[in-house]
């Protein structure tokens, strides 16, 4: 896979004060990789870095080829930055607001027009497309801010806290958004978020940052494994009809280490990644299975997991 | 830079404080160049005079100063810090500055925009004025200007943007300096105020200290006039004052002190134009050089801000 963001040895200091520190990280074409980390980790350094707004003072980063310090303008035409509060002018109207983007971006007013409309129709905002920005709710402007991202076509997205402030109801739809940029429009996305549990149905892989270094870098389940829980996971199935007969065969296996049961879930627990064959088995032998999920691989415990060890 | 440009233009003119700060400006203008144009003509009837027109904009009635450069001279500053004084501060309070340069657009095409879009609306503004004030004085006075007095008010006009356009740059400096546009608003007024009012009561005391003693009592005078005048001179306000008079009247033919003895067997014509020129010449490239030095300190203090969002 082609690397899109590439960060080698990225490195900035203030002073005597290390922001970030030798950050190496590399985001495939289509990922949406987790970056997280506590305040003051360095997240938002390392995004500016990325956006060349910050001059680096050592090493180097490249989103799609370009270099992020010598080549800011061609990093910035196809990376579209949501800061974690995007401000908009408030005396002007959705529409105007994405227009001025537009223009920012070389548009013909033409398809600034046309690409603004498509676009406050895509993030749920096309009825109040000529309501003046100051005049909207915080989830409403929120969705604007991916509107605006989305305005330039981008290749690349990063966020930086996307669903704060944002009311459970609409998170959803606000996680679907960034899902379909991602697997829709071919999207790279590096998302930064204290929302862990939102952010582990969205991320692909995950970076973790802490005190400018990066810790850890994988999917939710290899970094699982790297940060101390063990060799086992535990998988629950749910199923439609608890039979003793699929709980036998599920122990048969290979990989499985025990298999617990909770009500019609069957908690399994095994040392490696064994979902297809549990699948498997299930449908075999059971009456049917409506869901199956990793539950020992909840990224705060693992978030926490590094932040305690240190 | 373009994108900028326009959107700035449109806010400044849709922006009520400036319409506001215009209207009274103008309404201010008409009115003291409708009485100098009611001096002139008690003065001399419905006579044409020589650089009768140039006169509307620097007489007043009675004993009044209030003429039209004396209003153009104390609130033109005020309507260049009313374009910059949020330029910069309120796209950071706002969270516009991170969305804004995140756009491909190099981080100076911002701070330009803004500063080239505030000089077109206060070159359009003032034109405007002067073209009012041209109006009043076709329609009361029933006659048009020469063409040397066309090249003066042309002069005028060049004058005063660039005078205006120094406040408009200190006012951008300020919203760079202070995070608020209430402290970079009022850090204006305050040297506007320093400036244009206070620096002469300065400049006499600074003068009498420096000049306390010497030959003869004339020869201390003279001095401390001179000193004084080099202190005022570091005023936009003293710079623009001192231009101005002498491009709207061209009896004016010296700028430094005179004596008696210079008066002597002097003709009492008007200057030509280009003699006018050469002597505010200094004024202007002064106005000129602050404006560059302001707007470059202004420039690299951006170019060089950590951008956080």
């Amino acid at each position: 896979m082609t690397s899109v963001i590439e960060a080698s040895n990225l490195t900035k200091r203030y002073g005597d004060f290390v922001a970030v520190d030798n950050l190496n990280l590399e985001i495939a074409e289509g990922e949406i990789f987790g970056f997280f980390g506590p305040n003051g980790a360095g997240k938002t350094t390392a995004i500016l870095m990325l956006l060349g707004l910050t001059v680096p003072s050592e090493g180097s980063a490249r989103i799609r080829g370009h270099d992020c310090t010598r080549e800011p303008i061609a990093v910035k035409s196809v990376t579209g930055y949501l800061p974690e509060s995007l401000g908009f002018y408030g005396d002007l109207s959705a529409r105007e607001n994405l227009l001025y983007t537009g223009s920012l971006n070389g548009m013909s007013r033409m398809d600034a027009v046309e690409r603004a409309e498509h676009v406050l129709e895509q993030v749920g905002l096309g009825e109040r497309a000529g309501q003046r920005v100051d005049q909207m709710s915080h989830g409403m402007r929120q969705r604007l801010g991916f509107g605006d991202v989305l305005m330039k076509r981008p290749q690349v997205v990063i966020m930086d806290e996307p669903t704060q402030g944002i009311d459970a109801a609409s998170v959803p739809g606000m996680l679907n958004l960034i899902t379909g940029m991602s697997k829709q429009e071919g999207i790279t996305v590096m998302v930064s978020s204290h929302q862990l549990h939102y952010m582990q149905r969205i991320c692909s892989r995950v970076g973790i940052i802490s005190q400018g270094r990066l810790v850890a870098t994988g999917t939710i389940e290899e970094l699982a494994r790297q940060s101390g829980g063990g060799d086992s996971m535990v998988m629950e199935l749910e199923v439609v009809k608890l039979d003793g007969n699929l709980q036998r065969e599920l122990t048969h296996v290979p990989g499985v280490k025990g298999v617990m049961v909770k009500g019609n879930v069957l908690a399994v627990e095994c040392t490696s990644d064994v979902r297809s064959d549990l699948a498997r088995v299930a449908l075999e032998h059971g009456d049917g299975l409506l869901s199956m999920r990793s539950t020992d691989t909840v990224l705060e415990e693992i978030y926490l997991r590094y932040f305690q060890e240190e | 830079m373009r994108a900028v440009y326009w959107k700035e233009l449109a806010d400044f003119f849709a922006a009520r404080r400036f319409v506001v700060l215009l209207l009274l400006i103008a309404l201010a203008g008409v009115w003291a160049a409708y009485n100098a144009s009611q001096v002139i003509l008690d003065e001399a009837g419905q006579a044409p005079t020589d650089f009768v027109f140039l006169r509307l904009f620097t007489t007043s009635r009675g004993d009044s100063a209030i003429t039209f450069i004396f209003f153009l001279g104390i609130f033109g500053p005020l309507l260049g810090l009313s374009l910059g004084f949020n330029a910069i501060n309120e796209e950071r309070a706002r969270g516009t500055l991170t969305r804004l340069l995140s756009q491909p657009i190099h981080r100076d095409a911002l701070i330009n925009g803004k500063f080239f879009a505030a000089i077109t609306v206060l070159g359009i503004t003032i034109l405007c004025l002067v073209l009012v004030i041209i109006g009043v004085g076709l329609y009361t006075l029933g006659f048009a200007p020469g063409t040397d007095e066309m090249a003066r008010i042309a002069l005028f006009f060049v004058a005063t943007l660039i005078y205006v356009s120094v406040w408009l740059a200190l006012s951008i400096l300020f919203s760079l300096a202070f995070d608020r546009a209430v402290v970079s608003a009022m850090a204006g007024l305050g040297l506007w105020l320093v400036l244009t009012f206070f620096l002469p009561f300065f400049s006499t005391s600074i003068a009498e200290i420096v000049v306390s003693e010497g030959e003869s009592p004339e020869i201390v005078s003279a001095d401390r006039v001179k000193w004084e005048r080099r202190i005022d001179r570091l005023s936009p306000a003293s710079l623009y004052r001192e231009s101005t008079q002498t491009l709207l009247n061209p009896q004016i033919r010296t700028l430094g002190l005179i004596t008696l003895e210079d008066l002597e067997g002097v003709l009492p014509n008007p200057v030509p134009l280009g003699q006018s020129v050469s002597l505010i010449w200094p004024h202007l490239t002064g106005m000129l050089a602050m404006l560059a030095l302001i707007f470059a300190t202004a420039y690299l203090r951006f170019m060089r801000e950590e951008i956080r969002p």
